[in-house]
């Protein structure tokens, strides 16, 4: 089409003023809801330890969420999250119990799941299949596995949450902030990755226009090899937080991270489709997720009812965001 | 013409294959009861995997499908609770199945509301659908399982019709009459179409918003059919009664050939698919491998035949 | 009168599209539309057809006011369409695609298959093709495909017939018999709208023509009186013939010997020399855009050997061939040359950052790089963190552009660098290249558009159906020759 006069200024400056407060909606979401569970619970929900106890449950979904937000920045999707958390739980109370250091079971943990991650990586990189069938195909074989393994009880796990106590001693609240420390960590040095190496343009392209990639001389291979290999140690660390959080755990205790490292990827802000977005919004949106469920366990919603309405909000979320798109863009 | 050969049949050989498998590896697995209760259950799980394929046809998705099953089974279950009292049996039967087939309607409904006019992706909005239907699931009977009332609707699930089971008999009927509607009329070529081309659907002139408002909302009936099967078959209605059925749903479809992308496949491999998953797990349980291992045989099958079925497209 | 539109005004965000058309379009008449790319013709067919529903103005139907706000109530109002996108389903075979939307039922609401089945193979034989109707679309070759597109349109039996470009992929022997098919039509007393860029056809099958000019009508003549010249000129206004300038010609640089693609393309060689502009064209479809890419790594059946400076080279991957110095601006910029979600400056820099072999980065280099092109391409961009999406067509292939150049490559491919552009930023990018050339880099283009090749190479090869029919040198050559070979029938039994 032929421009004759682009339409300056004043337009352009709304659109871009739209823009911003699309990629900044995780940031709404999250006063939004800040300030509903604060007048609603009469300011308990304010309290400092309360507080605290959201981050720290936020730090397993958040950390989960970061490797499968950096997937889907690549216009790709990761299903097997849930089990290959389990999976990662099944070596760790497999080595613990038979008497490994806590140091070395976390290593095979995590080595665990980024091979998993590797797999996942290469056959999504080396055929066409599409990334939803094939991390489906990991999410019901890493399960197995985990729950052959171990079998499906929970295992305390003494061992591990001391090793990280007594080394995360040298700082003051150490052993009580060390899941938020990883999280926030892990968040800061992706995104280091994401700025500094040629990855991060090379997964937003992917993402974007896997064609205009190809041409522009992406390695879109080992892009996406890295990728889900990334999402995998993600995975794994989660899984040794939620061990540490909570003492012990079983191989199915992960498949309820899967839809909310989904979710809050999307409250986030970033796009499902991939192409762009921010993993510090995703950092927004685990938080706001995890006080959507806080709340309504404070307002003694019944639990099954929690699902409806995350389910309600997850939708609502996403219509306005698409709703928003469109008026930004023909603004 | 070695490869055209697999991709059409592919999904039948390894059909015949697993079964084979069966016949070597378990003695005596082809009695009536065994073959019955797979007949069952493939049933089951065809009815939820002929709405995914459907929804697949048009390039959408539907995680729903296994929760609709289950808060089928419970809606069935608490009307009987409640209804069996004050009225007589068979109306009760008979609102029950109108109650559970309608609110899968409505979550279907819901889910193809949400995909077409709310332009939400068909992957989220029907995980909203699906979370939905749990939640109200779960509220009707508090998560209790709870058995029918109405003992003689078992026959439905356990009854035979001609030595055929009546789950798979009904959707073997009903897969004929789609078939024909798929392959016979306007509507089928128009859901083939949303799914290949959706803008050259839209520039001949074709509401593609109605076409997927039908598949989506008969995605929503068959999933509560096939809920209402497990209901009858077990006796009870559970939340939880179908719990990740719809991913062994999209398993079948795509283990029977059909593409994901959409626009072309048949009704008939995702059958296959499902039954093939279904003897599977018949197998694990006879030779008594760890359940935990059937996951990851389903797991590699899925793959396999995935691999065999996604060579089609270039870049 | 059976068309009619008065002062028709389309605006898109920030583009004004046409600017208050006035055409009329009588039974029995062709009338045809030219123009440049973007000049408007394909806006007009797609307010036609009910794409675009929004517009202002009056469009009369048979002179009654209608308003045509789906493509449903375009067919009802007996408009149709072959447009430039085949809008075919891929995945159903001929007939179905002849049929959507119109299918033909029996008694019971089923499909009449046979009916339809008679109807579209005797239409095939009005048009005289063999094709087999139960073939999934995609499997067909894109003559034949355009031949469907055909049919579905004359099978709606329309009163107005609006045609788009269809006759690009067909050989001469198919577009004959086009021709004689749109003759019956118009003796049946349809109207057609008649769009393309092969600018002879216009007298061949024109009975009237409109000469558009970014959005608006410059002209409308009778065929009969008026010539090829006078409608060019009208066309393009008042332009300043742009050359390539002289560059001191080099030695041999770039060769590339026995390029084929099994099927589709036969040896074809050629070689380039520094400082020198080489030109490819054909009609579409002949593979000049496929040598290019398959010689950038991106074919897998492409064959053949490439020598940079004397050397042997192998090329297994666009970063192979990156990473030797050739380049590759692709046509098609908004599928295959930009991510249009990103910034400008992420996608000037996307190529330059993977052919350096550090896996480090720094932003305020890639900002740096990307403002300095943005000043040399006169790119016009709010900031270089806007998304290419935003940008005007022109802007966007200035990006392209940079993105190559940014790479430092020595050998640039460009394929129909200057698609859908217009004639400003057209004489800047021809700009960019003579300094280009002058810089002493070897430099490819293929195009469609004859002028331009004449304008802008040293020497140019013909293509015709996958081989080369003829290589010439600019100044020895004019276009009457090069557009002669360039219609060479496959008559000789290919």
């Amino acid at each position: 089409m032929k421009a004759i006069k682009v339409l300056l200024s004043a337009e352009r400056t709304r659109k871009q003023a739209l823009s911003i407060f699309r990629s900044g909606s995780g940031l709404v979401v999250f006063a939004v809801l800040f300030i509903v569970a604060t007048l609603v619970t009469g300011g308990t929900f304010a309290n400092p330890s309360n507080l605290l106890e959201v981050l720290l449950r936020a730090s397993v979904i958040g950390i989960v969420a970061l490797g499968q937000n950096l997937v889907i920045f690549t216009g790709g999707i990761e299903l097997s999250v849930g089990s290959v958390f389990g999976l990662a739980i099944g070596i760790l109370s497999f080595c613990l119990k038979s008497g490994v250091d806590p140091r070395l079971a976390i290593l095979y943990s995590l080595a665990g799941t980024v091979s998993c991650g590797l797999i996942n990586g290469l056959i999504v990189s080396r055929t066409k299949m599409p990334p939803f069938v094939v991390t489906l195909g990991m999410m019901m074989i890493a399960q197995s596995i985990a729950l052959t393994v171990v079998g499906a009880q929970a295992e305390d796990m003494p061992q591990l949450v001391r090793m990280i106590q007594e080394s995360m001693r040298f700082l003051p609240a150490g052993p009580l902030v060390f899941p938020l420390l990883v999280w926030i960590g892990s968040v800061f040095i992706i995104s280091l990755f994401i700025t500094f190496t040629k990855y991060g343009p090379n997964m937003f392209a992917i993402g974007g226009k896997e064609m205009a990639a190809i041409y522009s001389g992406v390695n879109v291979r080992q892009v996406k090899l890295l990728v889900y290999t990334i999402g995998g140690l993600c995975t794994g660390i989660g899984a040794v937080l939620l061990c540490y959080r909570i003492g012990g755990a079983n191989p199915l205790a992960g498949q309820p991270f899967l839809l909310p490292s989904i979710a809050a990827v999307i409250i986030g802000g970033t796009s499902l489709y991939g192409g762009e977005g921010n993993v510090y919004n995703t950092i927004i949106g685990a938080i706001a997720l995890t006080i959507l469920v806080n709340l309504m366990n404070i307002m003694r919603v019944n639990p099954f009812i929690q699902d409806v309405v995350m389910g309600v909000v997850l939708l609502s979320f996403v219509f306005a965001l698409s709703k928003l798109k469109k008026l930004s863009e023909r603004a | 013409m070695g490869l055209y050969v697999l991709r059409r049949f592919g999904t039948f050989i390894i059909l015949a294959g697993v079964l084979a498998l069966a016949r070597l590896i378990c003695f005596g697995f082809f009695n009536p009861f065994n073959i019955s209760i797979i007949l069952i259950m493939s049933a089951i799980l065809g009815f939820l995997a002929l709405g995914e394929t459907l929804v697949i046809f048009t390039r959408g998705f539907d995680l729903s499908v296994g929760n609709v099953a289950s808060m089928s089974s419970v809606i069935i279950a608490a009307s009987m609770l409640y209804l069996h009292k004050a009225v007589p049996p068979g109306l009760v039967i008979i609102v029950a199945v109108l109650l559970a087939l309608g609110a899968g309607a409505l979550i279907g409904g819901m889910n193809g509301f949400a995909v077409t006019y709310m332009k939400i992706p068909p992957f989220i909005a029907t995980i909203g659908g699906m979370w939905i239907a749990y939640g109200i699931a779960f509220f009707i009977l508090r998560g209790v399982p709870t058995g029918l009332k109405i003992t003689s609707f078992k026959i439905v699930g356990r009854g035979q019709l001609f030595y055929v089971p009546i789950p798979f008999a009904t959707l073997v009927v009903v897969m004929i009459i789609f078939y024909i509607i798929l392959r016979k009329t306007p509507l089928g070529v128009h859901i083939y179409a949303t799914g290949g081309n959706p803008y050259a659907v839209h520039l001949s002139g074709i509401n593609t918003k109605r076409v997927k408002m039908i598949i989506y909302m008969l995605s929503g009936i068959f999933a509560a059919t096939g809920g209402l099967f497990l209901a009858a078959w077990t006796g009870t209605g559970f939340p939880r009664s179908a719990e990740g059925y719809e991913l062994l749903a999209i398993a079948a479809v795509v283990i029977g050939g059909v593409s994901l992308f959409g626009g072309a496949g048949s009704i008939w491999g995702p059958l296959a698919g499902a039954t093939i998953l279904q003897v599977l797990d018949k197998i694990i349980v006879y030779r008594a491998i760890s359940p935990f291992l059937s996951q990851m045989f389903i797991g590699s099958i899925l793959l396999v035949a995935i691999y065999l079925t996604t060579r089609r497209k270039g870049i | 009168m059976l068309l009619k539109l008065k002062n028709v005004v389309k605006k898109f965000p920030g583009v004004v599209a046409l600017r208050g058309v006035n055409f009329e379009l009588e039974r029995g008449e062709v009338h045809c539309l030219v123009g440049e790319n973007g000049a408007g013709k394909s806006t007009i067919v797609k307010i036609l057809s009910g794409v675009y529903p929004d517009y202002e103005g009056e469009i009369l139907i048979d002179s009654q006011p209608a308003h045509l706000s789906s493509p449903r109530e375009a067919r009802q109002l007996g408009i149709a369409s072959i447009q430039q996108e085949r809008d075919l389903v891929p995945t159903l075979n001929s007939l179905e695609n002849i049929f959507l939307g119109n299918e033909w039922r029996t008694r019971y609401r089923l499909l009449d298959k046979k009916s339809m089945l008679n109807y579209a193979t005797e239409l095939a034989n009005r048009l005289g093709v063999n094709i087999d109707l139960t073939k999934p679309v995609e499997l067909l070759n894109v003559p034949d495909q355009e031949i469907v597109a055909i049919a579905k349109a004359l099978s709606t039996e329309c009163k107005i017939l609006l045609v788009d470009e269809a006759t690009a992929p067909l050989d001469s022997e198919e577009r004959i018999k086009l021709f004689e098919v749109t003759r019956k039509l118009k003796q049946e007393g349809k109207g057609i709208v008649y769009i393309s860029h092969n600018l002879e056809e216009i007298f061949q099958i024109g009975d009237k023509v409109t000469v558009l000019r970014d959005g608006r009508v410059i002209s409308t003549k009778d065929v009969s009186k008026t010539n090829l010249e006078e409608i060019i000129h009208l066309m393009v206004g008042r332009i300043k013939r742009f050359h390539k300038q002289e560059a001191e010609l080099g030695e041999k640089v770039f060769s590339v010997k026995d390029f084929r693609i099994d099927g589709f393309i036969e040896k074809v060689n050629f070689d380039v020399k520094r400082g020198e502009i080489l030109g490819i064209t054909g009609l579409a479809g002949c593979g000049k855009i496929e040598v290019l890419e398959g010689i950038f790594g991106l074919l897998p059946n492409a064959e053949g050997k490439i020598n940079l400076q004397g050397k042997y080279v192998k090329i297994t991957s666009p970063l192979s061939a990156i990473k030797k110095g050739i380049g590759l601006l692709p046509n098609n910029r908004r599928e295959k040359g930009l991510v249009t979600c990103r910034p400008v400056s992420e996608n000037i820099g996307l190529t330059f950052i993977n052919s350096s072999n550090t896996v480090r980065i720094s932003p305020k280099t890639i900002m740096r790089v990307a403002k300095e092109f943005i000043r040399l391409l006169r790119i016009v961009v709010s900031s270089p963190k806007q998304r290419v999406e935003y940008l005007s067509g022109g802007n966007q292939q200035k990006v392209v552009f940079a993105k190559s150049l940014a790479a430092k490559c020595n050998v640039l491919m460009l394929n129909e660098p200057t698609e859908g552009i217009d004639v400003r930023v057209r004489r800047e990018l021809y700009d960019t290249l003579n300094n280009l050339a002058r810089e002493g880099k070897s430099i490819v283009i293929t195009s469609s558009d004859v002028e331009e090749i004449l304008n802008m190479c040293d020497r140019i090869l013909v293509m015709v159906n996958g081989r080369v029919a003829g290589e010439f040198t600019t100044s020895q050559t004019n276009k009457k020759e090069i557009l002669e070979y360039m219609s060479k029938s496959k008559g000789n039994g290919n």
